[in-house]
């Protein structure tokens, strides 16, 4: 073996044992917490990013119940909403969500809002424009998921 | 959701979930370290350590990510996640070496691409390296010898530090070290900490500062 070779084995192999030695170095409580502002990271920040990354990718039972009656609320609002709405702020929306949805890349399709809304009745609208909101959800969640 | 993952979520939900969280997140700071020292770079992509770690998270707690724990094969999460957050780390290393050695691959006049493997001492022998590669190799090996003495000044005078430095060249168990030292395991441990201590003091610009005056000297 060469002597370069030789000196490159030894740190390399030196650096590994190093680093599995370390690596069952565990601290805990005060200690550990005091160890990570040592190294420039704030513990509290850390607990919230940690609280939000369950929450958001292992949510439990209780998080998740509250997120449907979040989603359940928002979407009685928008029914409210519905209710009370002219025939034409309603084309308005749909024309912004179909606007919103070709800039998240959904392809164009013949669809009823190709009809310029002129045979659909009211409650025709108001459906197409429920189904709109569902299809712009979850075209955001797949450009969010495919983003990451 | 299959087992492992539920059972790590019940875990990480669990009173020690966050105490797991931070010890992951320094064990990734550490790793990442000694990786910038022997490669003189930063984890790429904009990735922290800690990023590499709630990517690691995601990928295990999600119901499709591709990560899973076995729980009969390592039945520590903590242990199970570090392994997970080393193989991130590693990866993303060897992409940063990957681009290093791509770099070459350029249309020369002739019009024609040419790699390292163009070279003929590596078609003619195939296990050795091309002269892209044997170039960072050098460089690497530089940079690990420059950590190495770092570490080596750092532990002078320490008869304990000393001791289980020079036992690192063989053995990374404690009690190996113990055994090989002479030194009861509570001094290992002592040691290891301040071992732990001094790597974290170790910036990667001092390794490639010190390696660049050696290659003066």
């Amino acid at each position: 073996m060469k002597h370069d070779d030789k000196k490159s084995n030894e740190a390399a192999r030196f650096l590994d044992n190093l680093e599995s030695f370390l690596a069952d170095n565990d601290l805990h409580g005060k200690d550990l917490v005091e160890d990570l502002r040592a190294r420039g990271l704030d513990p509290d920040r850390l607990a919230a990013e940690f609280s939000d990354l369950l929450e958001q990718h292992a949510p439990t039972w209780s998080q998740k119940a509250e997120r449907e009656r979040r989603a359940a609320l928002d979407d009685y609002a928008a029914a409210c909403e519905n209710v009370r709405r002219p025939r034409i702020e309603t084309i308005e929306q749909i024309n912004l969500l179909v606007e919103q949805m070709r800039q998240l890349g959904a392809p164009e399709e013949a669809g009823a809002y190709h009809q310029k809304f002129r045979e659909a009745s009211d409650a025709d609208l108001e459906s197409l424009l429920q189904d709109l909101r569902v299809q712009c959800r979850l075209l955001k969640i797949q450009k969010d998921k495919g983003g990451e | 959701m299959p087992d492992g993952k539920q059972r790590a979520a019940d875990i990480l939900h669990g009173p020690e979930g966050q105490e797991t969280y931070f010890q992951l997140v320094r064990y990734a700071e550490r790793i990442a370290r000694i990786y910038g020292w022997t490669t003189d770079a930063i984890l790429p992509g904009g990735a922290s350590p800690k990023s590499v770690v709630n990517e690691v998270l995601k990928r295990l707690l999600d119901p499709n990510g591709p990560r899973n724990w076995d729980e009969k094969k390592e039945p520590v999460l903590l242990i199970a996640l570090k392994g997970m957050v080393r193989s991130e780390i590693g990866h993303l290393y060897d992409r940063i070496e990957e681009s290093l050695i791509e770099s070459v691959n350029i249309a020369l006049p002739d019009g024609k691409e040419r790699t390292g493997d163009f070279f003929p001492s590596t078609k003619v022998h195939p296990g050795e390296l091309n002269p892209e590669q044997h170039l960072l190799r050098q460089e690497r090996t530089k940079l690990e010898f420059a950590a190495m003495k770092l570490v080596l000044e750092e532990v002078k005078g320490k008869d304990d530090l000393e001791l289980v430095f020079l036992a690192l060249y063989d053995t990374n168990s404690p009690s190996e070290i113990g055994a090989t030292t002479g030194l009861p395991i509570e001094r290992v441990y002592s040691a290891r900490r301040e071992l732990d201590r001094i790597v974290a003091r170790i910036s990667r610009a001092r390794v490639v500062r010190a390696a660049r005056e050696e290659k003066k000297s």
